[in-house]
């Protein structure tokens, strides 16, 4: 179905989005390092990105910015334990489709990368 | 003898005779004129009195020379050799007159130079002795505005002092050797209970609560001379202690015995419930900074602990015991997922909107919502909500907060007793210019040891999983954040003097007339 990578400093968080949303069909790639999640987005078409915003080195609304340059089509949910409107604001303004707020529920992710990937490939077919 | 020759001569006597009679006349008259003009002036009297002298004489004599002439002429040579000597002996006799005329004035003249010298003198004397008169005059008058001067500083200063002793808001008192308050200012009595009228007799004995305090008050007082901030207990009329900050200073007399004291007390009682109040305040802080920080770090965890949980539900059906072992996992990392949820609203109580709201409204919303569930349980809403409230500034979701968590709290204690009354009110409190918002239940009422507790975070009497006991002190937090204050009251008491239930009051000061829209924008996007 879909190329999703998931982004989070924890490794045990990004396998279980990972996990999840295998079950549902897509090909989900973890990464734990923005460097890497990086390198594989110049490498391959992605489809969403799945973002921490606290991670090791910067944080996830800049690692967004890096990946909407090689990408631009590319859809992106941003997951935070911490939400504050600045990120949030920051987030959207960068073209962040969801800003969701951790812990999130198996059922409400499910959803919200439905509704997210639903929409481009609405778009897509419009642009077709 | 031959009378020709003679002729000029005789002529010459003749009309020189008549000329000095007119001539003194005239020098008489003219010396007659000053003495009349000046009548105290010595010289012109002198002058007056030689011309008299001198004019006599001169006359005498020419008319003895006019009278000699005329008789040798009509050839009368006996009559005038009888007559010369007469005439001879008057001229000697006025010439003597003149003369002493002339000593006597000039012995008057010194004299009168004399008294002159004296009378210039004396009134050199007098003018000094004026001079030093008009200094004492002006030395006199200057002294008097000194003494006004001086005395009207030294009233200003009693007055600023006396005024300090009256108005003060501390006790001042004064002590004498005895030990005895001579004088106590009115803020002291005030503070110890006793009023102006019945002003006691009182010594430092009395108003001490400890015997110890008061050692150790008087052995700093005599080693040292003064004490500073001495927290001390005080006894008030009623037998209370009060807690006060005292300073005091020993009075010594010139031969340095002990002759008193004077001191200044402080009521700390208003400092006390401040620092209680700050330390409470700080705690609130402290939580909310560590809410913010802690909240991050557990939501990963707990998300994952979440996420694996439902993730293994697709391996057990809900009725084996893995599954009903996966759903109380599931639900304990939900409960916690709240506990985090609310730590973070309260923490973040700084970011609100500021809108212009009506409290009324906040409270219909709110039974909207909470109504229902209400009745389940059989418990009643009164209101009393007055619809023409002035507006309040605030944030309207999170003042339904505190109304949801009032309603949840009446709510769970009435559960149990199968029915209950709310009673909600809101209404204009003209004295503080607040809006008074009053939510009463008729529930168990709060235990006396938990009433000091019920604002602080993760305080709660409710089962595991009903409360996080964040409520209340996310409701307090909110409620200060709009300058408002909340207060509570359990258990009430009844009009019939029965106590049940509790009451929340709220109050929240009314919007001032300058514009929050500008504000209220900013947090609505």
């Amino acid at each position: 179905m879909a190329v999703i990578i998931a982004l989070d400093d924890v490794q045990d968080a990004t396998v279980l989005i990972g996990k999840i949303l295998s079950k549902k069909g897509h090909t989900v790639h973890s990464f734990t390092e923005e460097d890497k999640a990086i390198a594989f987005a110049k490498e391959n078409k992605v489809d969403l990105a799945i973002l921490d915003i606290k991670l090791e080195k910067m944080s996830g609304v800049e690692v967004l910015g890096f990946l909407k340059e090689i990408q631009p089509t590319m859809k992106a949910i941003m997951l935070t334990g911490y939400p504050t409107v600045e990120t949030a604001r920051e987030a959207i303004s960068l073209g962040a489709d969801e800003y969701c707020v951790k812990p999130i529920d198996r059922d409400e992710l499910e959803d919200k990368v439905e509704k997210v990937l639903k929409s481009r490939s609405g778009k897509s077919a419009m642009s077709v | 003898m031959t009378s020709l020759p003679m002729l000029p001569t005789i002529l010459v006597d003749m009309v020189g005779s008549f000329s000095i009679i007119i001539l003194c006349v005239l020098s008489l008259r003219y010396a007659w004129l000053l003495l009349r003009k000046q009548p105290e002036n010595f010289l012109w009297g002198f002058l007056f009195y030689f011309c008299l002298t001198l004019f006599c004489f001169s006359v005498s004599r020419a008319v003895g020379h006019l009278l000699k002439q005329i008789l040798l002429i009509s050839d009368n040579k006996e009559q005038w050799r009888i007559l010369a000597p007469y005439s001879g002996g008057f001229n000697t006799l006025l010439m003597i007159s003149l003369a002493a005329v002339s000593i006597y004035y000039h012995k008057g003249i010194e004299g009168y130079h004399a008294i002159q010298k004296k009378a210039h003198s004396l009134k050199e004397a007098n003018e000094q002795l004026e001079i030093s008169g008009s200094k004492l005059l002006k030395l006199n008058s200057d002294l008097e505005g000194i003494v006004e001067k001086r005395t009207r500083k030294l009233s200003a200063s009693e007055k600023k002092f006396r005024n300090f002793f009256i108005n003060s808001k501390d006790m001042v008192y004064f002590c004498d050797s005895s030990n005895r308050l001579v004088n106590m200012n009115s803020a002291g009595l005030e503070m110890l209970g006793y009023t102006m009228e019945e002003t006691p007799n009182l010594s430092l004995q009395d108003i001490f609560y400890d015997e110890e305090d008061l050692d150790k008050y008087f052995e700093t007082l005599i080693s040292v001379g003064f004490v500073e901030d001495l927290e001390v207990q005080f006894v008030k009329a009623d037998t209370t202690a009060i807690f006060v900050l005292l300073s005091a200073t020993a009075i010594f007399d010139e031969n340095r015995d002990f002759t008193g004291c004077e001191g200044i007390a402080k009521d700390l009682t208003r400092v006390k419930t401040m620092m209680e109040q700050l330390a409470s305040s700080e705690k609130m802080a402290t939580v909310g900074q560590m809410a913010a920080g802690v909240a991050h770090e557990i939501n990963t965890p707990l998300g994952v602990i979440l996420g694996y949980s439902q993730l293994m539900m697709d391996d057990f059906t809900p009725e084996s015991e893995e599954g009903e072992n996966l759903q109380v996992i599931e639900r304990q990392a939900k409960a916690c997922r709240k506990i985090v949820a609310d730590l973070l609203k309260f923490s973040r109580q700084s970011e609100s909107a500021r809108e212009n709201i009506l409290l009324d409204e906040v409270i219909e919303d709110v039974l909207a919502i909470t109504e229902h569930s209400l009745k389940m349980d059989h418990i009643n809403v009164h209101r009393d909500l007055d619809k023409n409230l002035p507006t309040i500034v605030g944030d309207t979701e999170k003042l339904r907060q505190v109304f949801v968590n009032f309603i949840n709290n009446a709510h769970h204690a009435m559960e149990k007793q199968g029915s209950g009354e709310i009673y909600i009110s809101c209404f204009y409190e003209e004295e503080t210019n607040c809006v008074v918002a009053k939510v009463q239940d008729t529930g168990h009422g709060i235990p006396e040891d938990a009433l000091t507790k019920i604002f602080d975070p993760f305080f709660t009497t409710k089962s595991v999983g009903k409360g996080t006991g964040l409520g209340l002190s996310v409701s307090y937090g909110i409620i200060q954040e709009h300058g408002g204050v909340i207060e509570v009251q359990s258990p009430v008491k009844n009009n019939d003097g029965q106590t049940k239930g509790t009451v929340f009051l709220v109050k929240l000061p009314v919007a001032t007339n300058e514009p929050a829209s500008v504000t209220s924008k900013r947090d609505t996007n």
